[in-house]
Order: C-alpha cells, then structure tokens, then sequence
C-alpha cells in the first residue's frame, strides 16, 4: 500500500514539472515577441537620404566624417551635424547638432534629408 | 493547466505574428519647396501613395511650375478666365474665406509684397536688402483679393489687376499633409506625416516638440500630445531670414505696414484636424499678436501655443508637457484668462 502510494505521488509530480517547463518556456516566448514588439532600438543611428534615397547610414557612437552631395557631415560624441555646405542658404549647417529621434537636418537645395533612428523624448518637431 | 499553456501559446504566437506583420517603415522627399517624410506602421508599402499626393498638389500649387493653376493666373491678364478643377475651386474658396476670417493677417494675395521683399521661392538670403519705401507701396497696391473674383457657374477665376499675384506657400503644407492623411488612413496602423514641418498624427496620438525661436542648441522650446487626427504647424520670425546692415528682416509680412510683422509673438503652433486651417492660422498669428489671435483660434475652435518676444509660451487650450528652457515660462491659459 505504501510502496503504491509512492508511486502515483512520483508520477503526479513528474507531470507538474513538464507543466511547469511548458509554461516556462512559452512565457519566455511572449516577453521575446513582447521586447521585440515594443523595446526602442538601441544603439542611435543617422541615415542619410539623397532625393529620398538612403545613400548612407552612420552609427553616432562612432566618429566618422561624411562628404555626399556638397555636404560635409561630422558624426563626432554622439551626434551629428553638418561642418559645410555648398549651398546658398546654409539652413542645414545653422541647425547644428542632432541625436535624438525626432530630429532632421535637411538641406532643401541639395535635397538631403539627415534622420535619427533611435531613442528619443519627442516624435517629432514641428 | 493545459489549457493555461495552450491559451498562453497562441497569444505568444499572436504577438509575433503582430510583430512580423505591421513593419516600421520610412519614406521621405522634397515638394512644394520643403521636405517631407512620413514614419508609419503597416503590412502594406504606401511610399508611392504618399509620393505621389505631395508631387500631384506641388504641380498643381507651385508659382514655379507652368502645370500650376497659381502659374497661370499669375501670368494671366486682367479679365481673363482662368478654369479650375473642382477641387481648386474649393481649395480658393477655403482659402478666401479664411483670409476674411484673419483681417486679412494670412492673406494668400500677398505675393507681390512677398516677392518685393523675395521671400518668394526658391528663398536665398545671402546680399539680400530690403526694398524702398516706394517699392513696398507699389506691391502693396497690387496686393489684394479683392482684385480677384471666384466664379461658381463656369468653375474659374479672373482678376482685376494685371500684376495682381496668388501664392499659397503659407497654407500649402497643411493641406499636404491632410491629404497624406486621408489617403493612408485607412492603410496603415498609424503613421507621422511631416511636411515641412507640418505634422498629421494618423491613427494614434504623437509626441510633439516645438522648436527653440531663439537658440538652436534646444532641440525643442516645449512639447505637447498632438492627439490622433490631428495636424499642427509651426510659423516663426525665425524661419527664412537675412540680414542686412545688422538688421534682420523675416519672411511673415504684415500687410499693415508692408514689412515684416513685429507683434510680440516670434512663433505660432496652431492644432486642427483641417491642414488648411492650421497652417495658414500659424502665420496669421505671428502677424496679429496676442490677444486678436485668442479671441480667433477661440472662434474658429482651433488650439495652439504662442511664443512671445518676452519669453512667455502661451498655450490656447493646449496641454503644455515639458519646457526645456527654464528661462521661457507658461502664461495662464488665455481661453480662461480672456
Ligand atoms: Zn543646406
């Protein structure tokens, strides 16, 4: 009677244990989907549109230099501006540093379009 | 238990089947003599649908290109017919009858004093001087709607004046971006839509921010929800400007005086879920200052935030969020002051 008793107890268990395993397993499935469905990328890049094309995509943890279009771009601590320009009105290299998503600099006569891909506190500025 | 982890499987599945299914997606361009770009989320590329609405109004609005009506009334003489699409009829007509409803501070027939001062597109500041008080006087004489005349039976315009001249340039991004709108809605989950920056929030709401008037080392002055179906502009004294003998001149001008505006208010965000309303009311404001712009937006049921020379922000039934520059500070909401 003992030795009977024991061994539905063992079975019980062992059943528990899978239960245990599956759930496990499919509630680490669902934070998966749910980070990837919702974290924010994370590290921020630049990327950098001629004509509504992308042509380059810079990572701002990294310094780099970049001339594209008569455009001189400088990713240097994080950020990323334009250093010169050849065109008239210069509103690209006036807008200065950028590194949160939400930010642009555009260059309207060389039709270049610089966007941070990233993390940010505003969406977009207007 | 089963069931627990059968039930917990096919959510799991949902999730990334949600996740693979509305892709974050990105297209940008040039039209209209600004950029645009629109971030959305969907199963389906709408890149060529938005492309397309943005270079379709720019050919049909631009004083630049030959295919726009605006080209062909500016070129017309007096008395001649000019013929419009229903669609231009309507568009002139809004635009005629919210020029009225500002006193004339957004007034699309300013053109000719626009160009006297060349404001007017494609805008390059450098060896820029102001015109003479005689030239501003000419264009101001040819500056007026009432040169033009709408007529609904044979779907046209004609003018009164020869050098009489249209430009929509002020309200032209707010109606872009509606139309952007209207026509991805139903296609995508949500989406951004800038047009210079004019901003639609379709489909959910967005956090926006509103650029520093004064120091550019602010990424933004304050930000605020725009709520879904919502769109804002942004006009300020800041935007195409050059200087000459140290004087600076920007482009909002008042037709009062023939020069640039000087109200006490150097930036204007107006909210509306009509494009057209928004944007042209932004200028308006910088042009009427303060308190003609409360009693307006109030009539109009528009809302929105004005920055004033004195570091004041004053929100018009708006929900100011954040203030990055300590030194700007929130006046009292005007609606309940007023
Ligand atoms: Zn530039």
């Amino acid at each position: 009677m003992s030795h009977n008793k024991k061994n539905r107890k063992s079975t019980y268990s062992l059943f528990r244990i899978w239960d245990v395993i599956v759930i496990v397993v499919v509630l680490l499935l669902v934070a998966l989907a749910l980070y990837f469905t919702l974290s924010p990328e994370k590290g921020s890049r630049a990327e950098v549109y001629v004509s509504g094309e992308k042509k380059a995509e810079l990572v701002l943890s990294k310094d780099a230099e970049l001339e594209l279009n008569g455009l001189k771009l400088i990713v240097s601590g994080g950020k990323i501006w334009v250093h010169s320009s050849d065109c008239p009105d210069k509103i690209c290299e006036k807008t200065g540093k950028i590194y949160k998503k939400g930010q642009t600099i555009v260059c309207l006569p060389n039709q270049v379009i610089v966007r941070i891909v990233g993390k940010g506190e505003v969406e977009a500025i207007s | 238990m089963k069931k627990v982890a059968a039930f917990a499987l096919a959510l799991s599945l949902l999730f990334a089947f949600a996740a693979c299914n509305d892709t974050e997606r990105y297209v940008n361009g040039f039209s209209m003599g600004s950029f645009y770009y629109a971030e959305y989320r969907s199963s389906s590329e709408q890149n060529e649908r938005i492309d397309r609405v943005l270079l379709s109004i720019e050919k049909e609005y631009s004083v630049n290109l030959s295919s726009s009506c605006l080209f062909r009334i500016n070129q017309a003489k007096a008395g001649e017919e000019i013929e419009l699409t229903e669609e231009e009829f309507s568009l002139f007509s809004a635009l005629f009858s919210l020029s009225a409803k500002t006193d004339g501070a957004f007034d699309p027939s300013l053109f000719p004093l626009v160009k006297a001062w060349g404001f007017d597109p494609p805008f390059d500041p450098k060896g820029k001087v102001p015109p003479s008080d005689s030239e501003i006087l000419t264009a101001l004489e040819a500056s007026s709607l009432s040169f033009f005349t709408l007529n609904k039976e044979t779907s046209s315009i004609s003018k009164s004046k020869d050098d009489a001249l249209l430009d929509f340039g002020a309200s032209i991004k707010g109606y872009g971006a509606e139309k952007v709108m209207q026509a991805i809605e139903k296609n995508v989950k949500s989406a951004l839509i800038n047009v210079g920056g004019t901003i639609a929030a379709v489909n959910r709401s967005y956090l926006v921010g509103i650029t520093h008037p004064r120091n550019d080392s602010y990424e933004y002055l304050f930000s605020f929800t725009l709520e879904q179906g919502e769109i804002c502009a942004t006009s300020g004294d800041y935007e195409r400007v050059f200087v000459s003998e140290g004087v600076s001149y920007h482009h909002i001008i008042d037709r009062k005086t023939g020069r640039p505006s000087n109200s006490g208010v150097v930036s204007a965000t107006v909210i509306s879920e009509n494009g057209l309303y928004a944007d042209s009311l932004a200028t308006a404001a910088v042009v009427l200052g303060v308190e003609k712009t409360v009693n307006l937006f109030s009539e109009l049921g528009v809302k929105g935030a004005l920055i004033t020379e004195d570091k004041r922000i004053v929100p018009i039934g708006l929900n100011i969020i954040q203030i990055k520059d300590s030194s700007y500070s929130v006046a009292n909401d005007a609606k309940e002051g007023a």
